[in-house]
């Protein structure tokens, strides 16, 4: 059977830096798992791997047997991100901010006004506003993205990436920046969102999050992974206290 | 609140029926000695339809063009050429023109506009000057000496002998113009355009095709010079199509029209345009009232010194600035 999300002999390399270094990994449909490491290990680079935003230097990207060839293409595929600094469409609404997330966006289709098209807009922003409602971001549906307070874009931005229906949600250091209160909804948004049926995998620095939240942990270091099990056996792993917990400790 | 419908047909479109309405009834106003204006306002819809074609393509998809002159130029000419040097049906060499353009931006666009910022400033400027320098050095296009004798177009009927005959064809498509871009600037491929203005890599995230999508705004948006091309050569300067129209400068004014007027809004074109031909014609006016000869001297100056402040005071174009004055009339 074709794994879920299949990561074959990943290598990519930024002039002089080698950012990965022949990572594989295999992520089964379901499964709610913690990326770590220290900072420059590589992480944001994996996720812009998967997510199509950079092409492998060698290796492959596999999700459900097919290979991802690019953003775009990885996003009607099924796989959609957050990025580790919010990147909202700062000049559009909420509102239009997941609107762009539900997709229609046929530059002639648009063109003229079809009844059909007026009757799917309809439709979509129902959509929108209710998984806006969903996440407590009613109020600000129709307020411009851009100064709204750091915590709001945050959940703003998984929602949009959420209006794309995605199988595989991506979110690189969701936490960061967050308050205790914020962190502590985040984890009940994120539960929610797996009970759902979407198969994570985050990006994070905020241990506590990590080790409540993950059924499984990977540890990535100097573009390697170097451990990958349950946050019990990851914890109590000496190579992953040598490289992250014990040296230069993130949270 | 409720959940929120697809804006409705006429909140998108009770502007552009608006618009229709003064257009309809602007050249038998009782213009009396003012009559001079009519044949200007006709050019001002040309410009109009420039302007707005930026507006798609600076003000939606945020890709600058330095060189739109070129593809007013590619219409103009192609349109000249094909019906004075090559002897096509009018209507024919127009549909060739308006093709030509889009077919220049279609093969240019895809090696320009995987570039960004200056860059792609530069490369749309360098792009117009060699369209500019083709036309000026050609044999086909007359070259600096120009083209003479075009197909006049007006409307047919006994409408088309009166001052209305040219100024509703031109002002017909820039008309059709801006409702288009009012309609498309409410549907989803506004908004995808938009959030690649915005934020490309997010948008390419969330499934946008940036780059084919940047291609279709460009091609679209060179068609609409196309089109103004096109009602230049026929309809505003049959007698004769020459070069001066199309250099840099122009390409420059037209970009000014579109930040004046407003680029987060589908009527900042209109309002551009028209602001900066009443503008020149305004200073003009003004210096032959006092008496003043060396008025072509100092137009220019004034021109660039109220430009500059309006561009100050407010950089984010006049149709936000009237609609603020309107709101703080409406509170008090
Ligand atoms: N676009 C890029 N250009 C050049 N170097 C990059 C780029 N992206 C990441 N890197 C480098 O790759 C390494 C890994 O970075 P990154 O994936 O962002 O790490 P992490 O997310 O784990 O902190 C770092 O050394 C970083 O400087
Ligand atoms: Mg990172």
């Amino acid at each position: 059977m074709t794994a879920f999300l299949q990561i074959e002999e990943a290598r990519r390399r930024f002039g002089g830096v080698l950012a990965l270094d022949s990572v594989s990994l295999e992520l089964a449909a379901g499964e709610l798992t913690a990326l770590i490491g220290p900072n420059g290990a590589g992480k944001t680079t994996l996720f812009n791997l998967v997510a199509g935003a950079l092409a492998p230097t060698a290796g492959r990207v596999l999700f459900q047997g097919r290979p991802v060839t690019g953003a775009a293409a990885a996003c009607r595929q099924g796989i959609a991100r957050t990025f580790q600094n919010v990147r909202l469409f700062g000049g559009m609404t909420v509102l239009e901010n997941v609107l762009v997330g539900m997709g229609g966006h046929g530059f002639w289709a648009g063109a003229l006004p079809w009844p059909a098209g007026h009757r799917a807009e309809t439709r979509r922003r129902r959509a929108a506003y209710f998984l806006l409602e969903r996440f407590g971001l009613d109020a600000y549906a129709e307020r411009q993205a851009a100064g709204l307070p750091f915590g709001v874009q945050r959940v703003a931005e998984i929602a949009r990436a959420l209006a794309a229906g995605p199988k595989l949600l991506l979110l690189d250091e969701p936490a960061a920046g967050l308050n205790r209160t914020e962190t502590r909804q985040l984890e009940l948004l994120l539960r929610q969102i797996h009970r759902e049926g979407v198969t994570l995998l985050l990006v994070e620095h905020d241990m506590p999050l990590v080790m409540s939240l993950a059924r499984r942990v990977v540890v990535l270091d100097c573009g390697r992974i170097i451990a990958d099990g349950t946050p019990d056996v990851v914890r109590h792993d000496s190579r992953v206290r040598a490289a992250y917990l014990g040296g230069d400790a993130h949270g | 609140m409720t959940p929120p419908r697809a804006p409705s047909w006429w909140r998108i479109y009770r502007g552009p029926l608006v618009l229709l309405a003064v257009v309809l009834v602007a050249p038998w106003l009782p213009w009396g000695r003012f009559g001079y204006l009519v044949p200007l306002l006709q050019l001002a819809g040309i410009y109009t339809l420039l302007a707005t074609s930026l507006t798609l393509l600076l003000g939606m998809a945020g890709q600058i063009s330095l060189g739109h002159a070129g593809f007013f130029a590619v219409g103009a000419y192609t349109a000249g050429v094909a019906a004075t040097v090559w002897h096509w049906p009018s209507g024919v060499a127009a549909l060739a023109a308006v093709l030509a353009a889009g077919l220049v931006a279609l093969l240019c666009g895809g090696m320009v506009l995987r570039l960004r910022g200056h860059l792609l400033a530069l490369a749309t400027l360098c792009l117009g000057v060699i369209l500019y320098e083709l036309i000026l050095k050609s044999s086909l296009t007359g070259g600096a000496a120009g083209l003479y004798d075009l197909p006049e177009w007006r409307v047919p009927g006994r409408l088309g002998a009166g001052p209305a005959g040219g100024f509703y064809l031109v002002w017909g498509a820039a008309w059709l113009a801006l409702a288009w871009l009012a309609h498309l600037s409410a549907s989803p491929a506004g908004r995808a355009l938009r959030a690649v203005r915005d934020d490309e890599a997010a948008a390419a995230a969330l499934g946008v095709d940036v780059f084919v999508l940047k291609l279709k705004a460009f091609v679209a948006s060179a068609m609409l010079a196309g089109v103004a091309g096109v009602l230049y050569a026929f309809v505003h300067s049959p007698s004769y199509l020459g070069p001066e129209e199309f250099g840099l400068t122009t390409s420059v004014l037209l970009v000014m029209m579109a930040v004046l007027g407003g680029l987060n809004s589908p009527w900042g074109g209109l309002v551009g345009a028209l602001a900066v031909m009443a503008l020149r014609e305004g200073i003009t006016l003004v210096a032959d009232q006092c008496g003043f000869s060396g008025a072509a001297r100092i137009e220019q100056l004034v021109y660039g010194l109220i430009l500059i402040l309006l561009l100050t005071r407010a950089p984010q174009g006049l149709v936000p600035l009237w609609r603020r004055v309107c709101c703080r009339a409406g509170d008090s």
